[in-house]
């Protein structure tokens, strides 16, 4: 098996990572595969059967810290908007983690709506580390893990040249 | 990147810090103090049976039911605590994006041999 030795520092101490190579790539891709169709499912269920966010905005968040922000979004083109983002958002991150694309983008994303769903449905009752936050942490973790270049077309567009001349566009993809 | 810089050394004190404050630290303060919920526990009974709900703060318990327990730490506060540790993540990811990333220029590549 072979093992990749990493030293690095992680605030102040400094750390040996033994990892098997073959196998964090392995898994970061067959994570972001998952945690995508997790998200995939929720979309393409919204857009295929309905699906209407104001009776959620308007009384799901009653309490939550982001009452504020959902109850300015439950009427009018707000949540025509809200409406569309939420189901063409999911199904388009869920497909990006699917087939590795734009993948820290994608990421991004499903991070901040699941920091919306994780702040607003409270599910607490049983401690606040739920589903909820590891779907959120997940989404960070593969955004660190950049998870789009085992069987991903991210692969593909890290080796073009518009991205080799900017930088930049490193951190969209994975 | 194997050196960290003053950025790096923020988000991960500061928003790692309170993430671990408010879940895990905050959240057996709660539980060794008594408080097996985090959230405002009330039960309402209608036809001889009785259901438990979760409220998050004292004002959204139903008026017909009856609170059984009150959190040690308010829910919401432990929320805006996790919140603001997600802006400064949100914030650090932003920063390498638009900042950081004009000047990074070292790899370090780790080569492994794929014939087990």
């Amino acid at each position: 098996m072979s093992i990749a030795e990493i030293d690095t520092r992680a605030l102040n101490d400094r750390v040996t990572l033994d990892l098997s190579a073959p196998w964090v790539a392995y898994w970061f891709a067959l994570v972001r595969v998952l945690v995508g169709y997790w998200m995939l499912h929720a979309g393409l269920t919204k857009l295929l059967f309905g699906f209407s966010a104001q009776g959620y905005l308007e009384f799901a968040s009653q309490g939550a810290i982001t009452e504020p922000i959902m109850q300015a979004f439950s009427s009018g083109m707000l949540l025509t908007f809200t409406e569309y983002a939420v189901g063409w958002g999911e199904f388009l991150i869920g497909l990006g983690l699917i087939v590795g694309a734009l993948v820290r983008l994608a990421s991004f994303f499903g991070a901040f709506l699941m920091m919306f769903f994780y702040f607003t449905n409270h599910g607490w009752g049983h401690g606040m580390a739920n589903g909820e936050l590891w779907g959120l942490l997940m989404f960070f973790t593969i955004a660190l893990m950049g998870a789009g270049r085992l069987w991903g077309v991210d692969e593909y567009l890290e080796n073009t040249e518009f991205v080799k001349r900017n930088s930049w566009t490193r951190y969209l993809l994975g | 990147m194997t050196n960290i810089t003053t950025a790096d050394r923020i988000a991960m004190y500061i928003g790692g810090g309170l993430m671990v404050l408010a879940i895990p630290v905050m959240g057996l303060i709660n539980v060794l103090a008594g408080y097996e919920s985090p959230m405002y526990v009330y039960e309402t009974t209608q036809g001889g049976s009785t259901t438990t709900g979760y409220a998050i703060t004292q004002g959204t318990v139903p008026q017909a039911a009856e609170l059984i327990h009150s959190p040690l730490i308010a829910p919401n506060i432990r929320a805006y605590i996790i919140a603001l540790a997600l802006v400064i993540f949100g914030l650090y990811a932003a920063y390498r994006l638009f900042v950081h990333s004009a000047g990074e220029s070292e790899v370090s590549r780790v080569a492994t041999p794929t014939n087990d």
